[in-house]
């Protein structure tokens, strides 16, 4: 080791250790979350399987930062540590084969940009998050960069350089309206593949009013787009949502969602998304965190689309205790291609034990057709949730 | 020497001579270092030695022949030893032109000891002077005791560096007052002595305390903190003196966290009605002849959250309303209300605006609002709001420079009234002061603010927590041109906890050039949540009504919070 390389490391230290704390009371503020959690997962009829029901535990250590350097310019980041395998119904994370045997090595950091405002216009550059409606446009991270001034955002994300005809990229595109009455976004999503004429886009738009009595929300995505041997794909789905406050502590609503299904390929969602994910059929408060799921657009998997049906509850008990909970039903829009009939029963509960401090549990039952086989799936979620 | 920069100095010199890099190398990264890193080290723990001369207010319960039982405002607990001033109102100040008050002085009739500290209230006896002590005398910790440093020769910097940081203690006494603190620098230790010897508080000190450091302070505009009714002129306005505590009589404890106050006349009967917000409930109550009695509450429903509290005459009748921010998760339902006999009632209900009442130069105060909330915190430009036929109705917006956001700004009067300018609270809790060109012109060295009242936005993604933002307190400045700014100390590092420990107001005046210090109030020992100044009392003098926390929901414990009038 060069004795130079050795002064900068013990510099470094240095700088760890005090500059931390000078910037900790300035411009640095850090948050995050830590979540300790217990699964339970009976899926033996999809798998088979006559083992016992999976029980394991899962922990993530989040931290999320914002280092202001000057007004209007940040550098954000935001990474995991001790994380366990997702979904991983193996030997527990915490099992006796070692401490970290069941967890990613590595230090994931999701988020890491730069952020300048100045004005109207707010430009962020790096590995950054972008989602618009329920994000089957675009719900992705990745390197790229996004503009936005006043109602219009614009990004770019480069997956891949392509050696031969054009780059894997996502680029996408929103303009939000808002008054006092609604809330309306348009937006669309290009991604062309690399080394092909692959290609997806998408068009799409979401909704949102609050009338006195009745808040409505809504969005309607369109598909199209070629696979790389020339094939033809496409898409179309609407979501509805409508949900009223019965008394001050209940909430009533109803879903509806349809997706047509296509004799082609069926684009549920542009390729290069689903980071945050949307699980309106896990309705509670760990929706996208259950193992087995299925794509509530093409829940057969079959191009066959869906319509699906959905009554929920929200009741917020007091100011501590809330309870969710909904029954969806649904079906393949071709019933030819696939029978797709399948219920999903949720009830889900919260419980504020202080500041920032919380349990949960949550239950879902799916019943029907599930991977192509008339299957009962039950899988319970248990947490305890810290964030700062 | 085992602490300071040397001994860090000497401990890296050995790890790098061990590593092979030559040792004047090694000096000079090291000074360099040393003069970029903007802090300095400390030979003593100045935190500690605040805190345990931390000033607390309270009062008199009862004496009888040799003990004189106090309580303190909040949970405060003084440590055995303390010394506590005994203050006696005295003649109220008033200016000679406006007659309007300005102010009190005060006087110290005597100074006790703290003999044993008891839940609620601790028992001392008296340690000096020759005023009377009655129930419901003032009390005040260390405030003016009059305190000696001895061996000033040898440990000059340690002294003056304790006398900045303690500068609510006489230390420019005469032959004739008796010190009843003393320093002692000796055994490498700095030691807090009482009038009998006996030592208070001790804390390590350096070897070689001529290399003892002041603390730097890096920002130009560096202001030394203002003395408790110092007498530091201004350009504006005459010296001041800080409110002081009013007894009113049944002041309420509320078992929520107190969020918001604000004062105004809701029935336009002439009399003043404090309007208090907190976690749960709307709270209206009001004070005559020194009594406070409650007169109406509204149950805030379980799903909304309190944001902002605001009084208003939106229909120009005579009587405030209320305005409520409020929202129900992520979405703003803000609205107004209405005082009727002994009932508050919504008159406008389910708006998507912040509410902010705010005073302009030449307009006096005026109703804002600002769309917000979904995945946005503050949509477009404030506005003006106008309310007709019942309605409300956005008027023309309001030009502010970038950054100064709808809450924690307001707007001051220079340079005799010919510019505009924003004093504000930036997102770090600096206070700022922009001209109407939006040229930053000056900076706080230190933090000012500081909130407990989050608000969260959608969750972008399913994987994401929400942002979250607090809502700036308010700053506010009189007719006078006298700016109150809260004060809250604690750590802001962490986005979603918040957990002010201690707090005050601090009054300035702005010259055109900078912002000079007027008075600050004493410690309330508790989140200073909001305050409001107006004569909330009703007894035709302006006073300042302030709502403090003291304590937060906890797994086992309830919240607790008061209201306190100064004057």
């Amino acid at each position: 080791m060069s004795r130079i390389l050795k002064v900068l490391i013990v510099l470094m230290m240095i700088v760890g250790i005090a500059a931390p704390a000078v910037m900790a009371e300035d411009r640095l503020s850090l948050s995050g979350s830590m979540q300790v959690r217990g699964f339970y997962l009976d899926d033996d009829d999809i798998t088979g399987s006559t083992s016992d029901d999976g029980r394991w535990n899962d922990q993530r250590l989040r931290t999320e930062a914002k280092l202001s350097v000057a007004e209007g310019v940040s550098v954000n980041f935001r990474f995991d540590v001790t994380e366990s395998q997702e979904n991983s119904s193996d030997a527990t994370a915490w099992g006796a084969t070692g401490q970290n045997t069941q967890r990613r090595a590595d230090i994931q950091f999701d988020k890491a940009y730069i952020q300048l405002e100045k004005g109207e216009y707010t430009m962020t550059a790096g590995q950054q998050y972008t989602g618009y409606g329920t994000g089957m446009i675009a719900d992705h991270v990745g390197t790229g960069f996004t503009v936005t001034r006043g109602p219009l955002t614009l990004a770019h994300y480069k997956f891949q350089e392509g050696a031969g005809s054009g780059d894997t990229s996502l680029t996408t595109a929103k303009y939000s309206f808002k008054n006092d009455a609604m809330t309306a976004d348009v937006f669309a999503g290009y991604e062309p593949m690399a080394n092909s004429d692959a290609e997806q886009m998408g068009f799409g738009v979401a909704l949102s009013t609050n009338l006195d009595a009745v808040a409505l929300k809504g969005e309607l995505n369109v598909f199209s787009g070629e696979d790389a041997a020339g094939g033809d794909q496409e898409g179309m789905e609407l979501y509805l949502d409508a949900s009223a406050g019965v008394s001050e502590n209940v909430v009533l609503g109803g879903m509806f969602l349809y997706a047509a299904d296509s004799d082609d390929t069926q684009i549920t969602r542009l390729g290069g998304t689903g980071f945050g994910g949307w699980s309106p059929q896990t309705y509670g408060y760990n929706t996208t965190d259950f193992s087995v799921d299925v794509d509530v657009f093409d829940p057969a998997g079959a191009s066959a689309g869906v319509m699906a049906l959905s009554v929920y509850t929200d009741v917020k008990v007091n100011e501590d205790l809330g309870l969710m909970g909904s029954v969806m039903f649904l079906q393949a829009a071709d019933d030819d291609k696939a029978d797709g009939d399948m219920m999903s029963l949720n009830a889900s509960a919260k419980y504020e034990l202080m500041a920032n401090t919380a349990v949960t549990a949550s239950l879902n039952v799916m019943d029907g057709d599930l991977g192509g086989a008339d299957a009962t799936v039950t899988q319970a979620i248990t947490g305890l949730y810290v964030n700062f | 020497m085992n602490s300071g920069p040397f001994f860090v100095l000497k401990t890296l010199r050995t790890t790098l001579f061990l590593a092979g890099v030559n040792a004047m190398k090694f000096t000079m990264l090291f000074l360099l270092f040393w003069v970029a890193c903007p802090c300095s080290s400390w030979a003593i723990d100045f935190d500690q030695l605040r805190s345990d001369f931390n000033q607390a207010n309270g009062f008199v319960l009862m004496k009888d022949e040799t003990d004189i039982l106090v309580s303190f405002d909040g949970n405060f607990r003084p440590s055995k030893g303390a010394i506590l001033t005994v203050i006696k109102a005295g003649e109220i100040i008033t200016h000679p032109k406006t007659g309007e008050t300005v102010g009190r002085l005060e006087g110290i009739a005597s100074f006790l000891q703290v003999k044993a500290v008891k839940d609620g209230y601790s028992v001392t006896t008296k340690m000096s002077g020759t005023g009377s002590v009655e129930r419901g005398d003032l009390i005040r910790s260390f405030e003016s005791v009059p305190t000696i440093f001895t061996s000033e020769e040898k440990h000059g910097e340690i002294s003056q560096a304790i006398r900045r940081h303690l500068d609510f203690l006489d230390w420019d006494i005469s032959e004739k007052k008796t010190p009843l603190l003393t320093f002692k620098c000796e055994l490498n230790r700095l030691r807090a002595l009482d009038l009998s010897g006996v030592e208070l508080f001790s804390y390590p000190l350096d070897e070689d305390s001529s290399a003892f450091i002041l603390p730097v302070d890096n920002s130009v505009n560096a202001k030394p903190k203002t003395q408790i009714n110092n007498n530091a002129a201004t350009q504006n306005m005459p010296s001041a003196v800080a409110p002081q505590k009013k007894n009113i009589e049944n002041l309420p404890v509320f078992n929520s966290e107190i969020r918001f106050v604000s004062v105004g006349d809701l029935n336009g009967d002439g009399l003043s009605e404090i309007i208090t917000g907190t976690t749960r409930d709307v709270i209206v109550g009001q004070i005559v002849d020194g009594i406070y009695a409650e007169k109406a509450r509204w149950a805030i429903p379980p799903r909304l959250s309190l944001l902002g509290l605001g009084v208003f005459d939106t229909d120009k009748d005579g009587a405030d309303e209320i305005c409520l921010t409020l929202a129900n998760e992520y979405r703003l339902t803000s609205q107004v209300m209405k005082l009727a006999d002994s009932e508050l009632i919504a008159i406008v209900k389910n708006i998507p605006w912040f509410f902010h009442v705010v005073s302009f130069p030449h307009e006096g105060e005026i109703l804002l609002a600002q769309r917000g909330g979904g995945r946005e915190f503050y949509e477009g430009r404030p506005f003006r709001v106008l309310r007709k036929e019942g309605q409300l109705s956005a008027g023309d917006t309001v030009a502010l420079p970038d950054h100064v956001d709808l809450y924690g700004f307001t707007a001051v009067a220079y340079d005799d009234n010919r510019e505009t300018g924003y004093l504000y609270l930036d997102d770090s809790d600096y206070l700022r002061f922009k001209t109407e060109a939006g040229d930053t012109v000056w900076e706080s060295s230190r933090k000012y603010g500081g909130s407990e009242v989050p608000f969260t936005l959608e969750p972008v993604s399913a994987d994401d927590l929400p942002a979250i933002s607090f809502i700036k307190p308010q700053i506010s400045i009189n007719q006078r041109g006298v700016i109150i700014v809260p004060e809250n100390d604690g750590s802001r590092i962490a986005q979603r906890y918040r957990k002010f420990k201690n707090s005050r107001l601090s009054a300035f005046s702005w010259d055109g050039n900078s912002l000079q210090p007027v008075w600050q109030t004493a410690d309330f020992g508790g989140h200073l949540a909001d305050f409001d100044f107006a004569d909330s009392d009703n007894d035709g003098k302006e006073d300042i009504v302030v709502g403090v926390k003291f304590q937060r929901k906890g797994l086992f414990s309830k919240p607790k919070s008061n209201l306190f009038v100064l004057e």
